[in-house]
């Protein structure tokens, strides 16, 4: 533990993992109702997209080689978050394909990058798959203005936005201007997994968002309840699994989703312990009541 | 704001619709005015729920204008002053995890605004509004554990519970069982008569629309008829129905 006070990089890895440990499945309790967890993947893979950009570019343009690529990753991941917007527009009815279409474009755009780039190298390695000794005060400074800034848009809009989880079309009848709420959702979506994936890293940075509520499904009975037990989860997963990795020398992401899936599982059998039906949306009406 | 001389709750203007080259609406002029409980009636497909969503700025009319409460639909900011209960509610997202209460406590969202605690007084006016639908008893029940039945019921109590002044119900009894739908029929008709709520209702249940509404119109594509119940003619729904119409009662109560 006393390395964790000792070294400066450490301790930037240790507050950037307990605030991306509220932010990450807070957002993710929206994502999950809404049945959009997929959309965190397409984000976190144009983060990947942004950050080999900025790898290519800063071959070129020394002034970019001081910076983190996370900036460039954010820039992306907003990006591509409002084009994911536009698409489920214009697919209404098929939300979910503005994913594959993302998706496929940002690795397709990624993959050019990083070989004109040099191809894949440690630094890109780090962003894969999340290391905490890749943690600056730079990205700390952007992890904390995001939490800041997630923070202030829940207190504020928090009845806003279970109301458009729950049920669009009665929020927009209820005068709540859905359209902007969704943008400004995604946009917050996309600024966290872009600042989330130093620590957890892009391939595993949608888990830390959907397992943590995943689990907290299993024992919530309430929306409230999936806030507190996500965030929870979350925490004790990022916390354990960062020092975990410390200490085994292996990688901060790795651990955190195991951690992550350890505690979904433990969710899982305390449910069956206690009893409570597993409920399944599409069987509803033959198990309920009445 | 100020409305007591606002008599037109809604008004709806020359609306045509269409969907691909099929026009659902043509040139339909609806008002609803202040007390009155008009009962919406059509066949399967005429159209109703079409013209309710435009009703409420959820579809763009290729057509026309609306105006609630005598401002632009553009404008109208006051929408705790609507309260809606759309057809299939339960076709929400199931799986939420949110309980009656909370589900209930979104009908109050635009009353509260910013501000995301609900009073006491909210609190109160909520468990009120679940005991009028009998629905008390589940309040701290996940909402998809219960029947559809008693889904709907939770989703008539958060559109009643913001107290609004128009209630727009498009088939919101169907699959509640009788007693309930009696006991819902005596509550708007109670709150139509002693609040002034103004009501408009879509259903196809004949035996509703005889005993309580106090205004017809019959869609199809256009507007039939529209005028007080007292006036409702069967032909009127012969000649959208087809023939075969004696499911529909006879009697249309002494109800104007
Ligand atoms: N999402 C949609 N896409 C295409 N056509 C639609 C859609 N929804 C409705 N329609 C068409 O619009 C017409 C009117 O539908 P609407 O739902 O308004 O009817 P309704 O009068 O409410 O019928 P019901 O009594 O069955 O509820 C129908 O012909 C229907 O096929
Ligand atoms: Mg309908």
């Amino acid at each position: 533990m006393e390395a964790f006070i000792q070294y400066d990089f450490l301790r930037n890895a240790v507050i950037t993992g307990v605030l991306i440990g509220f932010t990450a499945p807070v957002l993710g309790v929206f994502i999950v109702v809404r049945r959009l967890a997929l959309i965190t993947d397409a984000l976190s893979h144009i983060t990947l997209t942004g950050i080999a950009f900025h790898l290519f570019l800063s071959q070129t343009l020394s002034i970019l080689t001081g910076l983190s690529p996370v900036y460039m990753g954010m820039v992306f991941a907003a990006a591509g978050s409002l084009l994911i917007e536009k698409l489920r527009l214009v697919y209404t009815a098929y939300q979910e394909l503005a994913v594959p279409i993302i998706l496929s474009s940002a690795i397709g755009l990624g993959v050019i990058f990083i070989s004109l780039a040099d191809g894949f190298n440690q630094d890109l390695f780090q962003y894969l798959f999340g290391s905490i000794i890749a943690v600056s005060r730079d990205d700390l400074a952007a992890v904390a203005g995001i939490t800041a800034f997630v923070a202030v848009v829940l207190i504020l809009f928090y009845n806003q936005l279970l109301f458009i989880a729950f049920d669009e079309n009665q929020a927009r009848v209820s005068g709540i201007p859905v359209k902007s709420m969704n943008l400004l959702f995604i946009i917050m979506t996309a600024l966290v997994i872009a600042t989330s994936m130093q620590l957890v890293g892009i391939l595993l940075v949608s888990s830390l968002m959907t397992l943590p509520v995943a689990a907290a499904l299993q024992v919530a009975k309430s929306f409230r309840q999936m806030f507190m037990y996500s965030v929870i989860v979350g925490e004790s997963a990022v916390i354990s699994g960062m020092i975990s990795a410390f200490y085994l020398d292996v990688s901060s992401g790795g651990m955190i989703v195991l951690a992550a899936l350890f505690l979904l599982f433990s969710a899982m059998m305390y449910r069956r312990a206690s009893g409570r039906p597993v409920y399944h949306p599409g069987r509803q009406k033959e198990t309920a009541a009445e | 704001m100020d409305d007591n001389h606002i008599s037109t709750m809604v008004n709806m203007n020359n609306i045509t619709f269409q969907r691909g080259n099929q026009t659902i609406l043509s040139s339909i002029d609806l008002s609803v005015h202040k007390g009155e409980f008009l009962g919406l009636v059509g066949p399967n497909g005429s159209g109703k729920s079409t013209l309710i969503k435009i009703m409420l700025g959820l579809l763009q009319p290729d057509a026309g204008t609306v105006s609630l409460f005598e401002q632009p639909l553009t404008t109208f900011k006051h929408w705790e002053r609507i309260g809606y209960v759309p057809q299939k509610a339960a076709s929400v997202n199931l799986g939420f995890p949110a309980t009656v209460y909370e589900v209930v406590s979104m009908g109050l969202f635009s009353k509260v605004g910013l501000f995301r605690f609900l009073n006491r007084h909210h609190k109160k006016k909520i468990d009120e509004t679940l005991q009028q639908v009998g629905m008390l008893e589940y309040k701290h029940r996940n909402i998809g554990e219960l029947s559809g039945g008693q889904q709907q019921r939770v989703f008539i109590a958060r559109a009643l519970v913001s107290e609004p002044d128009v209630l727009i119900l498009d088939e919101p009894t169907v699959g509640v069982d009788a007693a309930t739908v009696q006991r819902f029929y005596q509550l708007l008709s109670r709150l139509n008569e002693e609040e002034n709520l103004t009501l408009l209702l879509v259903t196809h249940d004949v035996g509703v629309m005889t005993k309580y509404v106090s205004h017809v119109a019959c869609l199809q594509q256009t507007l039939h008829f529209h005028g007080s119940a007292g006036d409702f003619e069967e032909s009127d729904l012969i000649s959208m129905y087809g023939e075969n119409v004696e499911i529909l009662s006879h009697q249309h109560g002494g109800h104007s």
